[in-house]
């Protein structure tokens, strides 16, 4: 009942007209941006989160949650009709979507995503209106030693799901940590590795890292390919609807991609590219299908959608009611949070919940709006794949750099996404993930102060950290996850090497 | 030695020394103990940690058969070209005229690009900038200024 009420006056806050029209903002540039290949939904965020600094909290974080869910959507779209994931969780979409795409049914492929997406963020709203709450409550039994070993949880699970070497992703952790020591210590006021700039006192801006590594890097690795994108051609809205045989295939593979979605969200270091494939993978053994998968099956495109977008809103559960993001996006929006003063935790429900219940109501007028936005639209993003990329990313420089000057006027910060962007591309070509770098830049601060109460708190003693009976499972858990992580890679290294010709 | 490996070592002795710095920068700032960290507690485990991995990662990098993927030198030094000479022009010449040297240069990382087209986008992306940053948001950043 109390939840209820909560909700109710959630939508007070969501159906305001300014936070109407930043949602529908958010939606529409979030799939815009989704739609073309290769910038995902952590690059649009970061594009987009220097505008939202000009607004009240509630609507800045409705506006980047609809740009987030937005962008999962529209990465759909250049996966369905070019074979090119516009987001990594719409990648195994590619499979069967693009197949139908071929087989000249791209229209109710294009519509099964549509349906999916929205069912998967009506299923992943309700488990958070659910789930939440109650897990905030259970938080606020967590005190410093419990928080440091969560988010110890979330930077190994952030190590587990790259897809490169472990030692890189422990190392991407230690980098990601140490970029977010630098600037004045909030203890002592001491400058930290700031080489005598001011600049630096402050620290590093999450912007400049975010955009250089996620948006610069990926525009200079995709020059190279920008002539070779496959040309579109147009999708007629009335063919868009699926037959009743699909009909009779789709919905069973949205109901279970859309409970994969909700679960795989909601934990640390998993999210919805890892739902999508799952989805994908149980949904490819459940059942017989007209077409199998791989070949323009239409399940193989409703469930890793709906799982996707399920997970999309799930992936707000952690932030929200921990502080501790499950991702890389989900760390970009602690940021934002934080950059709006909000303390993002279990206190947040009753400290702030005009933005808490906010949110989750703008799910539901969100996802809406992608549902009635799009249907209109499909042939607006197809014409902006039509657009050729060496157009397309010199703007998408001019957004990123005025983006990142406008947060704090500093031309050091526009060095800085130029830096970052060069290691981004190094790091693209030896094979180390950007991802575990974020998180720890994100989490590092947090985790030191964590770390530094703790220990006063025990007089110094670190056995807490074992002697707690919460902290021990999860360290515990986290020291499984690296153990299984090791046989996993090592079992693939001798199973290449044996299966390599003497 | 492939250049793969040779590419690997030199991050790995690029982070070490980073790692070193780090050690060597939290002995300045003070260590102190568990019971009382002071600056420069956390940062020499992360500092510790950073020379352990590094090692890790250049006795891994040994054993490396995997190709380097030839680096895309020229759309690189372009990009980061155009990121420079927006710095450089953005609070002498203004906004305009800073997006229009980042459009120009980013666009000759791709060969081949035809000089009109570059003017179109370059003016298009200097007037898409007014309209969205300088009117709607109203960023505090002089549109055009004198660099003289």
């Amino acid at each position: 009942m109390e939840t209820l009420t909560s909700l109710t006056s959630g939508f007070d806050v969501a159906l305001m007209p300014v936070n109407l029209l930043y949602c529908f903002l958010g939606v529409l540039l979030g799939t815009l941006i989704g739609v073309l290949p290769g910038i995902g939904s952590l690059a649009a965020i970061s594009m987009l989160m220097p505008v939202s600094f000009y607004l009240e909290p509630a609507t800045a974080i409705i506006m980047l949650a609809g740009v987030y869910y937005g962008a999962e959507y529209g990465g759909s779209i250049a996966s369905i009709l070019l074979n090119l994931p516009g987001t990594p969780s719409a990648a195994v979409t590619a499979l069967d979507g693009n197949a139908l795409a071929k087989q000249g049914r791209a229209g109710p492929a294009l519509f099964t995503a549509m349906i999916s997406s929205f069912w998967g963020g009506l299923m992943g709203m309700m488990v958070m209106v659910v789930f939440a709450p109650w897990l905030a409550e259970f938080a606020l039994a967590f005190g410093p030693t419990e928080y440091f070993a969560i988010m110890a949880l979330g930077l190994v699970a952030a190590v587990a799901i790259s897809q490169g070497s472990l030692l890189k992703g422990f190392m991407m952790v230690t980098l990601g940590l140490m970029l977010g020591v630098i600037g004045t210590d909030p203890n002592t006021a001491q400058q930290r590795f700031t080489v005598g700039q001011l600049d630096l006192a402050d620290g590093i801006s999450l912007v400049a890292i975010a955009m250089g590594l996620f948006g610069v890097s990926e525009v200079i690795a995709s020059i190279a390919s920008a002539r070779d994108r496959p040309r579109v051609a147009p999708v007629k809205l009335g063919d868009m609807l699926p037959d009743r045989t699909d009909l009779r295939e789709i919905w069973p593979a949205m109901l279970r991609g859309a409970g994969f979605g909700s679960f795989f969200g909601a934990l640390p270091g998993t999210g919805a590219t890892i739902a999508a494939f799952i989805a994908y993978a149980v949904e490819k053994r459940v059942g017989r299908r007209r077409i199998p998968f791989g070949k323009g099956a239409i399940a193989g495109v409703a469930a890793p959608e709906s799982a996707n977008n399920s997970a999309a809103q799930t992936a707000f559960i952690p932030p929200l009611t921990l502080g501790v993001p499950g991702s890389a996006s989900m760390a970009v929006m602690l940021g934002a949070l934080m950059i709006h003063g909000l303390l993002p935790g279990p206190r947040m429900i009753t400290d702030r919940p005009d933005v808490f219940w906010g949110l989750i109501a703008s799910f539901i007028v969100g996802n809406m709006m992608l549902l009635v936005l799009n249907i209109p639209l499909i042939n607006i993003w197809v014409r902006l794949l039509r657009v050729p990329y060496a157009l397309l990313y010199p703007l998408i420089l001019v957004f990123i750099a005025i983006g990142v000057y406008s947060i704090r006027n500093s031309l050091f910060d526009v060095g800085l996404v130029a830096g970052f962007g060069l290691l981004g591309y190094a790091m693209r070509l030896l094979d180390y993930e950007p991802a575990p770098l974020l998180m720890g830049f994100v989490l590092g601060p947090l985790m030191e102060e964590n770390l530094r109460r703790a220990l006063v708190m025990s007089r110094g003693d670190a056995a807490v950290f074992v002697e707690n009976p919460i902290s021990a499972v999860i360290l515990g858990l986290t020291v499984l996850i690296v153990l299984a992580m090791s046989l996993s890679r090592l079992r693939g290294r001798r199973s290449t090497s044996s299966e390599t010709p003497s | 030695m492939s250049h793969r490996i040779r590419a690997e070592l030199t991050i790995a002795f690029l982070t070490a020394i980073a790692g070193a710095w780090f050690i060597h920068g939290s002995i300045e700032l003070g260590i102190g103990s568990a019971l009382r960290m002071e600056a420069g507690f956390f940062p020499v485990c992360l500092g510790g940690m950073m020379l352990v991995l590094s090692g890790a990662v250049a006795l891994s990098a040994l054993t490396s058969t995997k190709e380097i993927e030839r680096p895309d030198l020229r759309g690189a030094g372009f990009v980061l070209a155009g990121l420079a000479s927006f710095a450089l022009a953005l609070e002498r010449a203004g906004l305009l005229v800073a997006v229009v040297l980042l459009v120009l240069l980013s666009m000759l990382a791709l060969p081949g690009n035809r000089p009109t087209r570059m003017i179109a986008l370059a003016t298009g992306g200097a007037l898409i900038s007014w309209l969205i940053f300088g009117l709607a948001i109203g960023i505090q950043v002089p549109m055009i200024r004198s660099p003289f």
